[in-house]
């Protein structure tokens, strides 16, 4: 874990709302993981208080990026953050995915918090096996994605205010990509309902590598506060744990949270 | 001249006056990447209970107007696990240990001082009479003065380690439960835990906690928990330990001028982890700048009548 104070390279709007900001660290970019994130001082001392915990979108040699979407103060404080200015980041932090030996792997996202599989896909890359990218979104607004992937990953979206009779649920691209006798991994980052419906349609077709990144309201991002708590549990004793989803997360396998309720 | 920072709290030397601010801190493992734990005057560790505690359920942490709210409800893996994993770690710290215990009955909490008294690496307790987020967490103690001064007495049998009471603010007269720990042999107290509040989802039309109520921390309860470390000097003679809100070394010196012999720091750990570094340096050069050689000579004189 590192705290440094980065230079902004870029932070500009992608898309209505969204915006996408680089940063100039390579320490940090060396250390990162597919899965972890960064926290974020949004330079106010005071008010808001808090960092901005934000997923990795992607590392490359000397800077990392992040992808968000302004939903309230702090990313609106975010979207004024200009190329030049040096903001306070700590980072990386968490547990990111494991990156499984299999032939195939299914990278499955849902909105914009599918951020993290795009780091994911380059490391995957290096590592070999089909790698297969499905974006749900609600329109197009986050079709730039596609551009940011690695040559030769397979990319499907589905659309839900699609006019047309395509897909709607991302989750409905999945059944004729999920065979069992290729040893297939999935990696998912989206809301819960969407791992819920992943689970339920893979386990109509046999068994998979199920890993999915848990959301939860974060205070320090180190572990020490205790506030984004994940009940799991962990085959084979099954006894309940608490742990913190960024420490031990937020990437968990499915079989350890999935008995949660919704 | 080079100020001294050293302090005392009863019997307990510290070479600084930082304390780190129980639960928010863990045990001093997670910033060891960014801060050298010998920075602090001394490490208070996350509140602990006899039997694990899986804390509160639903949202746990809030932030709110310059501060955060939280309901994390005591969440500690228990004593057990406590001197089989954290004591190891704990005794090769160079640095004084202070333990903040909670229980839900008197004799929880003498069981844990009895525990724990014998290992070395345990400087000192902090006693948790104050944490608003469990139903027995304490604070019915904490809110009585006459069950203060018995918790008090009654550990004081237990140990001879210095006894440090944690009050809370959520009282009318805080001064009146400091005086009894004090009359019951406690060594110092500190203050203040958070203060009550709660805050609502207003699209979902429901509190935004899951125990609806939580401990408001952060800058926002400066002021309050300042005023308070000035209230109690004036009705104790032992020691106080000031902290709430804590962010910047200008918050730190208004501490002491209040009265508090050492400060501790919590939820600006969260936004900045090196400000003990900051705030030492700070400490430092203003004693400088205001010719205070030894920080004994700076507690509580804002207190003293103004020169004429």
């Amino acid at each position: 874990m590192l705290q440094e104070s980065v230079l902004i390279e870029k932070n500009e709007e992608v898309g209505p709302g969204l915006y996408y900001l680089r940063l100039k660290t390579q320490d940090m970019a060396e250390q990162a993981h597919p899965g972890q994130f960064i926290h974020i001082s949004l330079g106010t001392i005071y008010d808001p208080l808090l960092r901005r915990p934000m997923s990795i979108l992607n590392a490359q040699e000397d800077s990392l990026s992040v992808l968000y979407q302004v939903v309230g103060r702090g990313t609106k404080i975010m979207t004024r953050f200009r190329p030049g200015d040096f903001i306070d980041v700590l980072g990386p932090l968490g547990r990111g995915f494991d990156l499984e030996d299999s032939k195939k792997h299914l990278l499955i996202g849902g909105g914009v918090g599918a951020a993290p599989l795009v780091f994911l896909a380059h490391q995957l890359k290096r590592k070999g096996g089909e790698i297969k990218f499905f974006l749900g979104m609600r329109e197009e607004e986050l079709i730039f994605i596609k551009e940011l992937l690695p040559p030769g990953v397979e990319f499907y979206s589905s659309h839900e205010n699609s006019p047309r009779g395509e897909a709607k649920q991302v989750t409905d691209l999945l059944p004729p990509h999920l065979e069992q006798e290729n040893k297939t991994s999935l990696y998912c980052c989206g809301p819960e309902g969407m791992y819920r419906e992943i689970a339920k349609i893979c386990a109509e077709c046999g068994e998979f590598s199920v890993q999915v990144s848990i959301d939860r309201r974060m205070g320090c991002g180190v572990g020490t506060c205790l506030g984004c708590a994940v009940k799991i549990k962990k085959p084979p004793r099954e006894e309940l744990q608490i742990v913190r989803a960024c420490v031990e997360g937020p990437v968990f396998r499915w079989q350890e949270v999935g008995f949660n309720d919704s | 001249m080079t100020p001294k920072l050293n302090t005392k709290i009863g019997s307990l030397n510290l070479e600084n006056p930082l304390l780190t601010a129980s639960g928010t801190y863990g045990n001093g493992r997670e910033y060891s990447d960014l801060v050298d734990l010998k920075s602090w005057g001394g490490l208070v560790t996350k509140g602990l209970t006899l039997e694990p505690r899986s804390g509160n359920k639903g949202v746990r942490i809030v932030e709110t107007p310059a501060g955060i709210l939280n309901s994390i409800g005591l969440q500690n893996p228990g004593i057990e696990y406590f001197v089989r994993e954290e004591i190891p770690f704990l005794e090769k710290q160079e640095i004084p240990v202070i333990v903040n215990i909670a229980g839900r009955r008197i004799r929880d909490y003498e069981e844990l001082t009895r525990r724990l008294d014998p290992f070395p690496c345990i400087s000192a307790f902090e006693v948790n009479v104050s944490c608003p987020n469990v139903r027995e967490g304490g604070l019915a103690f904490g809110t009585n003065p006459g069950l203060v001064y018995e918790i008090t007495s009654r550990l004081r049998e237990v140990t001879q380690k210095p006894l440090i009471i944690k009050l809370t603010p959520n009282v009318a007269d805080v001064g009146a439960i400091a005086i009894q720990a004090e009359k019951a042999g406690a060594d110092a107290v500190s203050l203040i835990n958070t203060l009550m509040g709660m805050e609502i989802d207003i699209e979902t039309c429901r509190p935004l906690l899951g125990n609806t109520v939580g401990g408001l921390s952060g800058p926002a309860v400066k002021p309050v928990a300042l005023r308070m470390v000035y209230q109690v000097y004036r009705q104790v003679k032992i020691p106080i330990i000031g902290m709430g809100g804590i962010t910047k070394g200008e918050d730190a010196v208004a501490f002491l001028l209040a009265g508090a012999r050492a400060i501790a720091l919590g939820t600006v750990n969260f936004v900045n982890p090196k400000a003990p570094l900051e705030i030492k340096e700070f400490i430092f050069d203003y004693m400088k700048r205001h010719n205070f050689s030894s920080l004994e000579n700076m507690v509580g004189v804002a207190h003293q009548e103004k020169e004429a």
